[in-house]
């Protein structure tokens, strides 16, 4: 089922959390809620379950506005942080308690589809244990079922994995995308982990201080970041970003910062006649070679390797910039080398509004 | 290993390796063992002892004799032992009923409403308990007057009830009332502060699942208050037992013989306020001495109804 999301705004007091936010999600996607903490994206999640009530704007299912519906009328089904398990009730009774609400459904039936729930998040075996006896991971299972038990037209995952230790996480993120292919339910969830984002959205709609950044394919938001709040956001390690001088020399266009000097191929210059820029790099599209070769010159910092690849950090100028080697590199510290600039993988941003140049 | 070693040790060697492990816990918890003593056990001890006498103003404290259960015989040979057993369970079951049932709803009120309204809404109900007894005793004795004062007669009337005066024509609905009020904001306080500790997540969970406000609260909120329930319970009622004072400062256990007269209240006035000048410390601490075991039995039949043992979570087991 579609949601779509028109001018919401909510206002807590003088505190403004979410601000004139447009968004659609497609019937069938799954869309990830990105930024920072406290840039109002569970907020969002929270009026779009209807449990918080937006100050305006409107909020519509399918073709149906629901802004002034309870949650139990809006057919969603909705995964908490902390899972909110009951903790009363045993893992059975929790994946019911939905059903048991709607009269309608006989005692058989509940019994079958709390079972089908449970086997499709693989809890089948925990059934008459209590949330207290289930590890992290079971729990965030459990919450799963009872979100789907009821067959909602819509999920809502609030932080699913963040109670989760770094390996479950990577499971659990595989496991959660691929369930929600196969229900084929429309899903939202909110992260600040923008690893989650990307790995497992659709589209990722970035937001900050209560206002949508961007909103767009994973791929999108990666290769051409709009602003340099989503540049530095998205990517791991984070963008670095160069303040430079633009200037013309024969003919090209070149970005001068201290000690490097880049030209940019005429699909990277910025409209309009913009005398500065800050050149944003990612640490992946610099490469380090010899001395004297490259576009700038810098000192091997630090050198930190991750298993599949190393990040080096070099100082050129008064500047650290960060660079991704491959595990081969043997650089030390102090070592004196060159670095290679990606022309095409270059990113101008205004330098007072953030947005994109080019 | 430790342990067959410790009982192979001669009986003196094992001795002095407990004081060693235990001496500094002993003195540490030493203060609180004096004062449970002296202040919680020993009256009850004495209480006890006292009951077994014939100590009483006419004895004095030289000429008293042991007169083993004499006590408990003449109480239950006494006409009025079974009224006023009867007063004492109607009027604990009745304001137990009003303190938990009025406390739960204040609670549930109050948590649900705007939080600073909540607060004030609060506060009102703890006035009856933050002014001092015989204050709040004598604004019931004086609401309750004779017509053509009290103020319940003005408040009544719209109502179409006759004016009267209900110290003496509703005794027990006063005697209800006035303890009922004052219990209600102790039960309020217990749950009020447990449904606030219950995650906001839960109640969100459970409006996505579907579950109306009344649902809410049956289904989640008073399981998971239960073990507070449980305390109020059994607290109150102990407390309901032992109290006499806004009897006492009211009714004083009329009109007439023994019309709201509650065992406690009968202890008190045998042992230390008799109409007869004889005051009968030992006949009134056997008074008191069934009261505890009527409040211990409850107690645990109380426990018991709860099933006390489930409340105490299982362990966690960790299996991934």
């Amino acid at each position: 089922m579609r949601v779509a999301l028109e001018r919401l705004t909510k206002r807590f007091g003088t505190v403004t959390a979410v601000q004139e936010l447009d968004l659609e999600v497609r019937s069938g996607e799954f869309v990830a809620l990105l930024g920072p903490s406290g840039c109002g994206k569970t907020t969002t999640l929270l009026m779009i379950a209807g449990i918080y009530r937006p100050t305006t704007g409107t909020i519509v299912f399918g073709d149906r506005r629901v802004d002034h519906l309870h949650p139990k009328e809006r057919g969603i089904g909705m995964v908490f942080q902390s899972y909110a398990l009951y903790p009363h009730m045993t893992v059975s009774e929790n994946i019911a308690f939905p059903l048991e609400l709607q009269r309608a459904i006989t005692r058989p039936d509940r019994e079958a589809r709390v079972r089908e729930a449970a086997a499709k998040v693989q809890v089948d075996e925990l059934l008459d244990r209590r949330p207290a006896q289930l590890s992290g991971g079971q729990q965030q299972r459990v919450a799963l079922a009872r979100a789907l038990v009821k067959r909602p037209d819509i999920l809502l995952l609030d932080e699913p994995l963040s109670n989760l230790d770094a390996r479950l996480r990577h499971d659990m993120r595989g496991e959660i995308k691929r369930l929600q292919k196969e229900v084929g339910i429309t899903s939202i969830f909110v992260t600040h982990d923008q690893l989650e984002a990307l790995s497992m959205a659709d589209r990722v709609a970035v937001m900050r201080d209560g206002r949508l950044q961007a909103y767009a394919t994973p791929d999108e938001l990666y290769a051409h970041p709009v602003n340099r709040f989503v540049a530095g956001f998205i990517g791991s390690p984070p963008m670095n970003f160069i303040p430079a001088d633009l200037a013309a020399r024969n003919g090209d266009l070149v970005a001068r910062a201290q000690d490097i000097e880049l030209p940019l191929p005429p699909a990277q210059r910025p409209r309009g006649n913009a005398a500065g820029a800050t050149v944003g790099v990612r640490p992946e599209h610099i490469a380090i070679v010899a001395p004297g070769e490259g576009q700038a010159a810098g000192e091997v910092y630090v050198v930190e390797p991750v298993g599949r690849e190393q990040i080096v950090d070099v100082q050129v100028g008064g500047r650290v910039l960060r660079v991704v080697a491959p595990p081969g590199y043997g650089g030390k510290i102090g070592d004196r080398i060159g670095l290679r600039f990606a022309p095409e993988r270059l990113h101008l941003f205004d330098p007072q509004s953030g947005d994109r140049l080019a | 290993m430790a342990r067959t070693q410790a009982i192979a040790l001669p009986r003196e060697r094992r001795t002095a390796a407990w004081w060693r492990t235990n001496a500094t816990a002993l003195l540490f918890m030493g203060p609180a063992i004096v004062l449970v003593l002296v202040f919680l056990l020993a009256p009850v001890v004495i209480t006890f002892v006292m009951s077994l006498t014939d100590l009483a103003t006419s004895t004095g404290l030289s000429n008293w004799q042991w007169i083993g259960f004499e006590n408990y015989a003449r109480m239950f040979r006494s006409q009025f032992w079974l009224v006023i057993l009867g007063n004492t369970l109607m009027y604990v079951a009745i304001v137990l009923a009003f303190n938990v049932i009025v406390g739960l709803g204040i609670a549930l009120l109050s948590v649900h409403m705007e939080a600073k309204a909540g607060g004030v809404f609060r506060s009102l109900w703890l006035l009856p308990r933050i002014s001092p007894s015989v204050v709040y005793a004598l604004m019931w004795t004086w609401a309750a007057a004779s017509p053509p004062f009290g103020m319940l007669n003005y408040i009544v009337a719209p109502l179409g009830l006759e004016p009267r005066f209900w110290l003496q024509s509703d005794p027990w609905l006063i005697v209800i009332l006035i303890n009922g009020f004052v219990g209600a904001s102790f039960g309020m306080l217990i749950f009020t502060s447990a449904i606030s500790a219950i995650p906001q997540d839960l109640f969100r969970a459970a409006q996505v699942d579907g579950a109306s406000a009344l649902q809410i609260i049956r289904r989640i909120t008073l399981p998971l208050i239960k073990w507070p329930i449980l305390f109020v319970l059994v607290y109150q009622t102990m407390s309901l037992f032992a109290s006499y004072e806004y009897i006492y400062l009211t009714t004083n256990g009329g009109p007439g013989l023994y019309a709201t007269e509650t065992w406690s209240l009968w202890a008190f006035h045998t042992a230390l306020s008799n109409y007869y000048g004889n005051l009968d410390f030992a006949y009134g601490a056997a008074m008191a001495a069934i009261l505890v075991l009527l409040g211990l039995g409850i107690s645990v039949v109380l426990l018991r109804v709860f099933r006390f043992e489930q409340l105490v979570a299982e362990p966690r087991v960790e299996v991934d």
